[in-house]
């Protein structure tokens, strides 16, 4: 029995009438949607700096942001400002083979940031910040955001021309940016949050309110913010990104698509995305309080000296066998809110290394909940079941074949 | 006693429920009974109805702008703006 099944089945044999009862009462009286970006856009807000500092979204939060977080619990006293952060993160991973891979308790970040303004924003003038995150006790490396930010303007208006200026190291936004951290879109082109921090220029504005877009220009490498990975060695590159976010309809569809040239090899990177969300939050007023996910991404030549795919792939004569082919994936999922500060969800990720052979794509379920227990301060748990397609991987040892449990404690400050 | 005097006032039982759906994407940042826990977004307990509705429609209209109030206004209707307000009004 595989170990998704396993907590499956230990879970419905401990529940009685009334536990069941007071699992129905809950799903029949589904509130509010917890603070998260999706929530954010399920309200129709198109921008990431109504919460966040950086127009792509993560990381520093405006004062609006750490409110917003708190769900209605009380912040503590060090949030009533927005100069200086901190965050928390710590993981209790459980892996299907825990001899084989890493597996126990890791602290995923203990990051500090500030948010120092050099001149505060006004209405028709520029306003400058110097931002800084650091990473000071997680894996996933040490820097994070390093970046000089002009602003035009206050943060309701439109120009066609970029509005947020960055010049520094930040998280190019591709793709759908939520806070799920690791999913299958992201380890294709090594994007995920912790590793896809890149160094360049970022221009960012909302047009027109519905529409938003990101450009950045990027040199130099793809890293953790320790020594630079000379394995995908980086000349200029480009990523685009721009989503509509209609007033009449509380979805949000976009694409992304970036380019990076390599000096050690003739072909450069690419990738491209579709995404998507859907709320039945307000299309239901709250009676059905839930959102989908999904996104799709095609990628060339990332499937060489991608340091995601070296611990994702168990057999490195497969790796190498598709080093030169095309990747697809895709990944999909439902967030059904319950109660004030409950959400559970299904993922679904799948990636084919190949995308001529279908047959032989990663796929993972992932099925859990996320609660919020105070101010900018959540579990989560989730227990994942991994299908590998093709043959070679199915005993694999790594985490494109491994089911997975884990518990995640997360607090922003 | 609070439905009651909520139909007292013209709403009906459907409106009332329809009002506390809604009200909850509200209570995110001004609290689960109109007070807020934070000190950058008022309390709506026992604000005015007339204070409410004008500022839910300069907000919907942009007359009054604020990247997290403009877009959420602009998804209310007239008659949402009207129950909300009268909703918070009487909490």
């Amino acid at each position: 029995m595989d170990i998704y099944t396993f907590y499956i089945l230990r879970v419905i044999k401990h529940l009685n009438f009334f536990t069941v009862v007071t699992i129905l009462g809950f799903l029949f009286t589904a509130r509010i949607a917890e603070t998260r970006p999706e929530y954010a856009l399920v309200n129709g807000i198109n921008r990431c700096t109504a919460c966040h500092v950086s127009p792509s979204g993560g990381g520093p939060r405006r004062l609006s942001g750490k409110y917003f977080g708190s769900n209605t619990f009380e912040s503590s006293p060090f949030s009533h400002q927005d100069w200086v952060g901190l965050e928390f993160k710590s993981l209790l991973y459980y892996p299907e083979k825990p001899v084989e891979t890493r597996n126990g308790m890791g602290t995923m970040a203990g990051s500090i940031w500030a948010n120092l303004p050099i001149k505060e924003m006004k209405p028709d003038e520029w306003g400058t910040y110097v931002v800084l995150e650091h990473n000071l006790s997680g894996f996933g490396g040490s820097a994070r955001h390093g970046y000089l930010q002009w602003v035009h303007g206050v943060e309701t208006e439109n120009y066609l021309l970029p509005q947020h200026i960055m010049i520094g190291r930040f998280y190019p936004p591709f793709g759908l940016t939520t806070d799920e951290h690791r999913t299958y879109t992201k380890m294709q082109i090594n994007a995920q949050w912790n590793v896809g921090y890149e160094t360049g220029m970022l221009f960012s504005s909302n047009p027109v309110e519905p529409i938003h877009y990101d450009i950045s220009i990027v040199n130099g490498v793809k890293n953790l913010g320790s020594a630079p990975d000379t394995g995908v060695a980086t000349t200029w590159g480009g990523v685009f990104n721009i989503r509509w976010m209609p007033h009449f309809a509380p979805m949000l569809l976009g694409v992304s698509a970036s380019h990076h040239a390599r000096v050690d090899q003739a072909k450069s990177p690419q990738a491209q995305a579709a995404y998507f969300m859907l709320s039945f939050h307000r299309m239901t007023k709250n009676k059905f309080p839930v959102t989908l996910f999904g996104e799709y991404t095609l990628a060339s030549d990332w499937n060489i000296k991608n340091t995601a795919l070296d611990s994702f792939v168990s057999n490195s004569n497969y790796l190498t066998s598709v080093s030169l082919n095309k990747s697809q994936g895709s990944w999909f999922q439902i967030n059904y809110d319950v109660g004030t500060r409950w959400t559970f969800t299904y993922k679904l990720d799948q990636l084919s290394l190949d995308k001529n052979f279908p047959a032989d794509a990663y796929i993972r379920h992932g099925l859990g909940f996320k609660h919020i227990i105070g101010p900018n301060l959540w579990i989560m748990m989730r227990a994942e079941k991994a299908e590998p397609g093709h043959p070679d991987e199915k005993e694999g040892s790594k985490i494109g074949a491994l089911d997975a449990t884990w518990f995640l404690i997360n607090i922003n400050i | 006693m609070k439905l009651a005097l909520f139909v007292i006032l013209g709403l009906t039982q459907a409106s009332v429920a329809n009002v506390q759906k809604n009200a909850i994407t509200c209570a995110a940042c001004h609290g689960v009974n109109g007070v807020s826990n934070n000190p950058l977004w008022p309390n709506l307990s026992k604000q005015k109805k007339q204070y409410l509705m004008k500022q839910l429609q300069d907000f919907k209209t942009g007359r009054r702008q604020d990247p997290l109030m403009g877009p959420v206004a602009k998804t209310l209707s007239t008659k949402d703006i009207e129950e909300l307000s009268l909703y918070f009004s009487e909490l």
